[in-house]
């Protein structure tokens, strides 16, 4: 295993999740920077130079490097590609999870994220057609569900073929994350656990997007991730639809329905992603979702809310206010509310440092327990 | 560049004297009577066209008369360039050093040092206005969340409670700000409710939607970090609130500890037009439990 990775690394090259906070420096639209159109996955040659000259420091290069030299040098081992067809990409992230950090009942926990290899092949101008192949490591989750099999820990992230018949209109098709809400790098957040859109849910579907001045939107069909046996499969379609507002700001709509032999679920939000200047961004969505378990016909209605904060004292930092809220059952009183503050920093294109604190608090009319505390410390490479 | 720039300001032109802002000030008026006394046609000419916005032929005026504006112009530089503090546009200073500046651009005369010495004094004055502090009074309400320990003591031993409250803290704040940096104080009235709930294992006693109310109080520093002024920052709240939780019978007893409690933390504003929405995340000093709020405020 250790020599297949060594290849990876040797062999191979991208950036790694999305960050809707970059709205903050006015890009409003995942599309710039990422192929796939609602972000997450491989980034394209644009989304590369716009890390290495804007989102990350320049501490680690020679003074006499313009930013021309490393917009030119963001490409995969270093280089400017010398054929316009083939992307490689590699991803690595490992996290390092504290539990009651200084408490009592401290507990640590190395996890690897994330290891993945890319292949994108593209073809047309402006990458008319593409095709995503994203292999890599998908962590095996903490707490075991009672019958269901193991899954292969390495497997086909994403694959996708992808065509434009406009600039203002695509079509894509195979393994990729739903189209649902603001696709957050934090795959703990309630707003992705609930609707069920994080990090290993992606599905087999046909997703069409669509572009312009103002709108931007998607509908996805999707009949569940293949690798899975079929009675876990859940099937269904979701929309997300977002206007721009005042120019640099975004408000959104998602609507997702899926189901599989034993439950379905309803879910529905809407979200904000406010440019704040200069690398500043809030983003909100708060949403519902409704799950209804077929064997006993019960329903649990479940609600939450993400707000995100970002602030960019300099080039390659960026402080951060992840507050979330998570009601999972509607009829009972209880609810949470988890806030990390957390720093981010890209000391160079390739090197992401994060470090994350968060509180739980539980609230509810009979309940009051001391927080408990996460220390989560990350480091992400990326060729 | 700059400090080429800075020096020639400072040196000024050959005759004009070392010393002091009077000496300058004698070598301007000196200048402007020699205008007066050998180039007044070519002053009142030179003023009628700028004032009536005529086309004006450099090649009109001789070189003499040019080169004694731009002295009287390197002499206003020079004065300005040692200003300390900010000086208005609209100052009778900085007035005559644009005059001079509009006629030497008319006169087509050293017109590439002319804008690079205007440039640099205009720089200088945006310098010391970005430093200079100013007070700022803002409006805040806050949905504030914050725990504390208590311990309820028994005929049988003690026990550790947590008490979680939360409701409102409207307040104020003073700040002292430039452009990088801002120092504040806040206050507000802390208006919230909670309960209690023993762990049921040891002992039951639950006391829910008790009144909390108090002072919670703040200084701090912050850095702006944007030109839209978002910011971020440290600081010291303290909080001072009472809470009266019941005490259960048979002899059981609850002490809710010190009502005076202390934290350091972190927050955050973001600044839309006139009203901001903050955050805030401060750690107890003496005891493992925490506040946080988010709020939305106005700025005077």
């Amino acid at each position: 295993m250790n020599k297949f990775l060594f290849l990876f690394f040797i062999i191979l090259p991208g950036l790694a999740w999305s960050y809707p906070n970059y709205i903050g420096h006015s890009y409003t639209s995942c599309l710039n920077c990422h192929y796939n159109p609602f972000g997450n996955g491989p980034v394209n040659d644009y989304g590369r130079a716009v890390s290495a000259t804007l989102i990350s420091a320049r501490w680690l290069y020679p003074k006499t490097w313009t930013e021309e030299d490393l917009a030119e040098k963001s490409g995969f081992l270093f280089r400017k590609p010398k054929q316009d067809w083939f992307r490689t990409q590699v991803n690595y992230r490992r996290f390092r999870l504290t539990r009651n950090p200084g408490g009592k009942n401290q507990t640590e926990l190395w996890i690897t994220m994330q290891a993945d290899a890319r292949a994108i092949l593209k073809f047309g101008e402006n990458d008319r057609f593409i095709a995503v192949f994203n292999h890599g490591y998908a962590p095996a989750p903490m707490s075991k569900v009672s019958g269901v099999p193991d899954e292969d820990t390495w497997r086909s992230r994403e694959h996708y073929v992808g065509y434009k018949f406009t600039p203002k209109f695509g079509v894509y098709a195979g393994l990729m994350d739903k189209v649902y809400g603001v696709r957050v790098v934090e795959h703990i957040a309630f707003s992705r656990t609930f609707p069920q859109v994080a990090q290993n849910d992606q599905t087999h579907g046909v997703m069409a997007h669509f572009l312009n001045e103002n709108w931007e939107g998607g509908v996805h069909g999707f009949v569940g991730n293949l690798a899975q046996k079929e009675d876990l499969r859940m099937k269904g379609g979701s929309t997300m639809i977002e206007r721009t507002v005042g120019g640099i700001h975004r408000l959104g709509f998602s609507y997702l329905n899926s189901s599989n032999l034993y439950n379905s679920l309803q879910s529905y939000a809407v979200h904000a992603r406010l440019n704040l200047k200069e690398g500043s961004s809030v983003i909100a969505e708060v949403g519902q979702t409704s799950k209804n378990i077929t064997a006993t016909k019960e329903k649990i209605d479940s609600r939450y809310g993400l707000l995100q904060t970002y602030l960019r004292p300099t080039r390659g930092v960026y402080v951060f206010n992840n507050i979330e809220y998570a009601k999972a059952d509607l009829t009972d009183d209880n609810y949470i509310v988890r806030w990390g503050p957390g720093v981010q920093i890209f000391p160079a294109q390739r090197i992401e440092f994060r470090g994350d604190i968060y509180n739980t608090r539980v609230f509810g009319p009979e309940t009051s327990v001391p927080d408990s505390w996460t220390l989560l410390l990350q480091t992400h490479l990326w060729l | 560049m700059k400090k080429i720039l800075l020096l020639f300001i400072l040196i000024g032109t050959s005759f004009l004297s070392w010393g002091n802002d009077t000496n300058i000030v004698v070598e301007i008026k000196k200048n402007q009577k020699i205008i007066q006394t050998n180039f007044l046609k070519e002053e009142i000419k030179l003023k009628k066209l700028i004032k009536e916005s005529e086309t004006i032929d450099p090649e009109e005026f001789p070189v003499e008369y040019k080169k004694l504006n731009f002295k009287i112009f390197a002499s206003l530089s020079k004065i300005l360039v040692k200003s300390k503090t900010a000086v208005p546009e609209s100052s009778p200073q900085r007035k005559l050093f644009l005059i001079y500046r509009e006629k030497l651009s008319n006169l087509e005369y050293e017109e590439s040092k002319v804008e690079k010495v205007y440039d640099l004094i205009q720089n200088h004055f945006k310098n010391l206005e970005d430093k200079k502090y100013i007070g700022t009074f803002r409006l805040f309400v806050d949905y504030v969340s914050w725990q504390y320990n208590a311990v309820l003591k028994g005929p049988l031993g003690e026990y550790d409670l947590v008490v979680t409250n939360k409701g409102i803290c409207p307040g104020l704040s003073y700040s002292q700000e430039n452009k990088f940096f801002t120092f504040f104080a806040d206050a507000c009235y802390l208006f919230t409710s909670g309960g209690v709930s023993s762990d049921p294992s040891q002992v039951t006693y639950i006391q829910d939607n008790v009144l909390a109310t108090g002072i919670k109080t703040s200084i701090g520093l912050g850095y702006f970090v944007s030109s839209s002024r978002s910011e971020i920052g440290l600081k010291l709240p303290i909080i001072y609130a009472i809470q009266n939780l019941e005490n259960p019978p048979g002899g059981y007893e609850v002490q809710e500890g010190n009502d005076l409690l202390t934290m350091i933390g972190v927050y955050s504003r973001w600044p839309i037009g006139s009203y901001f929405f903050q955050t805030e995340f401060s750690k107890y000093l003496t005891q493992d439990q925490l506040l946080w709020s988010l709020g939305f405020g106005y700025k005077f």
